[in-house]
């Protein structure tokens, strides 16, 4: 619940991306009046640009609590991960280095010109800052992290479930190369699995007490297809909201023009079983 | 602070300034069918509106700015004012990239393009 709120779910926004404009802006402002403290020696200037770090320091910590839930979110395996962990510690020493500029500062509020401690200091900050937003930027306009959320009910896979594919021995099925992948206990109601089948990679999912397994990457931009919404017998991509029959995997309604392969899965001894040989759906012309 | 405030609008005019052709690409980008062409247009329309009242608030400002040690009411009003529709509008942009995906992978596409092949995907043909 809480997670919920802290994720936006009731804005259809994340928070963190909302709230670190107060602490960008302030740090900016900060360091612009440390510029024209130089340009322009006057009282002032140099007490504003130092409540200016006071008060991004403050707004940084407070975004820093929604960034977390939305860390929290994304799955394990997946290469934002790493971004994410640069992103909050370059954010971290960035707050770290204004706390120290402004602790220095508070000494002596009064030089028309920012000293070249302070100065240096700041200089080391903004440049933490704009190296951790870019990264930031990345993870949403590249990676799609955060993008559509809200509109899933549910809990997004938290790793990739990697099989490897037995050599040729076996299957329990007489048509085909039938693969155990997980426990069907373990994939609950309207949640979906991420499996890695020796290369291959699909997303299994639970709807109405059907098992469904589809092609991982929505045929649009390619977005994450087990972070989907499950809804009406359909998965629909939390990018731009192509939406595909599960049972066939028929685009049910664009962006995107092209079907979804999708797999036979049948449950043996508690296990959902996937067949990855056939592919019931074909392209669409 | 009444200075502060002065200069904090100025950067802000300049920053709006340089943010908007990027803007304006991104925006003739959206196809016309698409509810986010409609937000962007609003968008756009009350950004307009923000940088408006915030000239006319810098112009109130600045003949008296460097004396003054108390925010003219009129300029305090209009601060409020364009604050507020700052926020409104820079919601809308917000919604236009988390709820509808503009400009998400747009840049990686071709990244995630391969990423799906090599996971044995059907896939668009390549344009």
């Amino acid at each position: 619940m809480i997670k919920q709120f802290l994720q936006g779910r009731p804005l259809r926004h994340p928070l963190h991306p909302l709230l670190v404009h107060a602490p960008i802006a302030l740090f900016s402002l900060s360091f612009v009046l440390d510029i024209v403290s130089h340009l322009y020696p006057m009282e002032g200037f140099y007490e504003g640009s130092f409540y200016c770090l006071v008060a991004g320091v403050i707004t940084a910590l407070v975004a820093a609590i929604p960034g977390l839930a939305d860390y929290s979110d994304i799955r394990r395996d997946h290469p934002a991960k790493r971004k994410a962990q640069w992103h909050m510690g370059l954010n971290f020493a960035m707050a770290g280095v204004f706390a120290i500029d402004a602790w220095i500062r508070h000494q002596d509020l009064y030089p028309l010109k920012t000293p070249p401690l302070p100065l240096a200091l700041s200089i080391i900050g903004i440049a933490l800052l704009s190296i951790s937003g870019y990264i930031g930027g990345a993870m949403i306009y590249d990676d799609g992290i955060a993008v559509g959320r809200h509109r899933r009910r549910t809990a997004t896979p938290e790793e990739t479930i990697g099989i490897a594919l037995p050599p040729d021995r076996s299957s329990t099925s007489p048509n085909g190369r039938c693969v155990p992948v997980a426990d069907a206990d373990l994939l609950h109601e309207g949640e979906s699995l991420r499996v890695d089948l020796g290369g291959i990679i699909i997303a299994v999912a639970k709807l109405d007490g059907q098992f469904y397994a589809f092609q991982e990457f929505c045929t649009h931009r390619f977005g994450p297809l087990s972070e989907g919404k499950l809804e009406n017998g359909r998965v629909e991509c939390p990018w731009h909201r192509s939406c595909f029959d599960l049972r066939t995997g028929k685009v049910a309604h664009g962006p995107a023009k092209i079907d979804l392969k999708t797999y036979p899965v049948r449950i043996h001894e508690g296990k959902l079983c996937v067949d990855f040989t056939a592919t019931a759906a074909p392209v669409s012309s | 602070m009444v200075r502060l405030s002065f200069w904090a609008i100025l950067l802000g005019l300049v920053a709006a300034l340089i943010a908007i052709p990027t803007g304006l690409v991104d925006w003739l980008r959206i196809k016309k069918e698409k509810p986010a062409w409609r937000i962007g247009l609003y968008h756009m329309g009350l950004n307009a509106l923000v940088v408006a009242i915030f000239v006319i608030n810098a112009k109130i400002r600045v003949q008296s700015f460097r004396f003054d040690t108390e925010v003219d009411a009129r300029a305090l009003t209009l601060s409020i004012v364009g604050a507020l529709l700052l926020v409104g509008s820079a919601y809308l942009g917000g919604l236009m990239v988390y709820d509808h995906g503009i400009s998400v992978a747009r840049h990686s596409k071709k990244k995630w393009r391969a990423v799906a092949e090599s996971a044995g995907a059907n896939l668009p043909e390549q344009k």
